[in-house]
Formats: C-alpha cells, sequence, structure tokens
C-alpha cells in the first residue's frame, strides 16, 4: 500500500503510460511471451517469483518490479511492488539486484477477488 | 505489510480507471497490438528453442534488429509480408482460430443422469464411415507399415 500512489501516478500520469501499462497487462493475462515488455527477474532462487513489467525501453527505461502469486486454487495474481525510475544499464546494478531482492521479500496475502 | 479492506477498494478504483479510461481509436490500436503479440510471442518462443537471436533473425528475414525490437515493444505494427517470412525462416506455421466464449464453449456439454449424479459428456465427432480411402496396393515384397 505505501508504493500504491507512486506506481497508480506512474502508470496514470498520461496516455502513453496508461496504455503501455495496458498492454503489458493485456500481454500477462493472454499468457503471451514478450520479454522486451514483461520478463522475469529471478537473479537468484529467493527471486524466482519477481518479474518486471518494462516501460519504454531505450528512453525512459522505467521499470515496475512485481510478484508473481499462485494461488493453490489456481488464481494467479501479479503484484506490482516497486516502482524503478531510469534504470540506467542492461546489467542489473547493485541498486536493482537489491531492489528485485526486497520484492523477493514481500509476503501478501490474497484477501478477496471479482 | 498490512492492507485494509477501504485501501483495496481504493486500489481497484485507481485500477479500473486506468483501465477504463481509453478512448474507441485507443482501444483499437491496443487490439492490434494485442494481435501482433500474439505472433510474436509464438516467434520469441521458436527463436529460443532454435537458439537464434533477434540478429539472426533480422538477418534472415532482410530486417534491422532494431526493427523488430520496435515491433515488440508495441512501437510499430507487423505487416503481413514480414509474418509470411518469420514463418517461413522458423519453419512454422500460424494458425488463426475464432475465439469462443465461455458460453458457446459449453453448448457442445450436455448433462446426463445416471442415478447418482449428473454426468457431463463432450460430444465428439462421428467418423465419416461412408468414406471409402483406398489403401496403397503393395507388391509381394513389401510389407505394410503403420502411418
Amino acid at each position: 500500500m505505501e508504493n500504491f500512489s507512486g506506481i497508480i501516478g506512474y502508470i496514470s500520469q498520461d496516455a502513453r503510460h496508461k496504455s503501455k501499462f495496458n498492454d503489458i497487462c493485456r500481454l500477462i493475462l493472454n499468457g503471451l511471451r514478450n520479454t522486451e515488455l514483461y520478463d522475469k527477474e529471478n537473479i537468484n532462487e529467493r527471486c524466482k517469483h519477481v518479474t518486471a513489467m518494462k516501460f519504454f525501453k531505450g528512453q525512459e527505461n522505467d521499470r515496475i518490479y512485481c510478484k508473481e502469486i499462485h494461488e493453490k486454487n489456481g488464481l494467479f495474481v501479479v503484484v506490482t511492488s516497486e516502482l524503478l525510475k531510469r534504470k540506467k544499464t542492461n546489467k542489473n546494478s547493485r541498486r536493482e539486484i537489491n531492489l528485485i531482492e526486497k520484492v523477493a521479500g514481500y509476503e501478501y496475502e490474497i484477501i478477496g477477488y471479482e | 505489510m498490512n492492507t485494509k479492506l477501504s485501501d483495496t477498494n481504493d486500489i481497484k478504483t485507481a485500477f479500473d480507471q486506468v483501465f477504463n479510461g481509453f478512448t474507441e481509436e485507443e482501444i483499437i490500436e491496443s487490439d492490434a497490438r494485442l494481435i501482433m503479440f500474439r505472433f510474436l510471442s509464438i516467434v520469441e518462443e521458436k527463436c529460443e528453442a532454435l537458439g537464434i537471436n533477434r540478429k539472426q533473425l533480422a538477418e534472415k528475414v532482410g530486417t534491422s534488429a532494431s526493427y523488430i525490437t520496435q515491433l515488440y515493444r508495441g512501437d510499430k505494427l507487423v505487416n503481413m509480408l514480414l509474418l509470411a517470412k518469420l514463418q517461413k525462416v522458423l519453419n512454422l506455421e500460424f494458425d488463426i482460430i475464432e475465439k469462443k466464449t465461455y458460453e458457446e464453449l459449453i453448448t457442445d456439454y450436455h448433462p446426463v443422469s445416471d442415478g447418482k449424479g449428473w454426468w457431463i459428456f463432450h460430444t465428439f465427432q462421428k467418423p465419416e464411415y461412408d468414406t471409402i480411402v483406398l489403401l496403397p496396393e503393395l507388391d509381394e515384397n513389401q510389407t505394410a507399415q503403420a502411418v
């Protein structure tokens, strides 16, 4: 919740960001592979459920790090957890690794859905 | 991190506003990208299976790696000629099917009772018994093989 306003503010700042977020969500919901927009960030065993939504690679190069949760009843949830603006290098820097490991440590409980 | 129910409603409302705020034109453009992403998803999986990187793929279809990257990012839309070339170089064939709604999918299912409960069976296509298929003629030294 503490990251909610930052993430929703980022996504909804303009039509371009909304559209990109919508594209990424549709990829996920349709089970499509496109590592240019959404990919695993499984830098180690502990982080195997951490993923990144990639916004405007080659330009702003922003990321929203997410955690994928697979419930026993088959429910699949992607939680947008941390926003990183302007990823600077292709490889993950210490800053990004720390963030990915932080997301890996988050625990979420799914309390209701439609 | 504890999240109250009122907070979750705020989250839902905020995300609903993001998803529901598109014009008809933007929805059509998004649909067009999604159709392209369906093709590109198959291409990406096939390339990975074959060990082909984007640069090699671009060379094979006579375009640039940056153009293919623009397609994957949704910055440009693919054309049919490139899809045909991708099919050829990756030795695959794209198939198009109409996506059925849930209601359409279940119309073939007929619940049947056996006294203990209700069972649902899926109807299957009846074989064409009247179709005559000629078996290949073999000479004396050949043995038939199942294919």
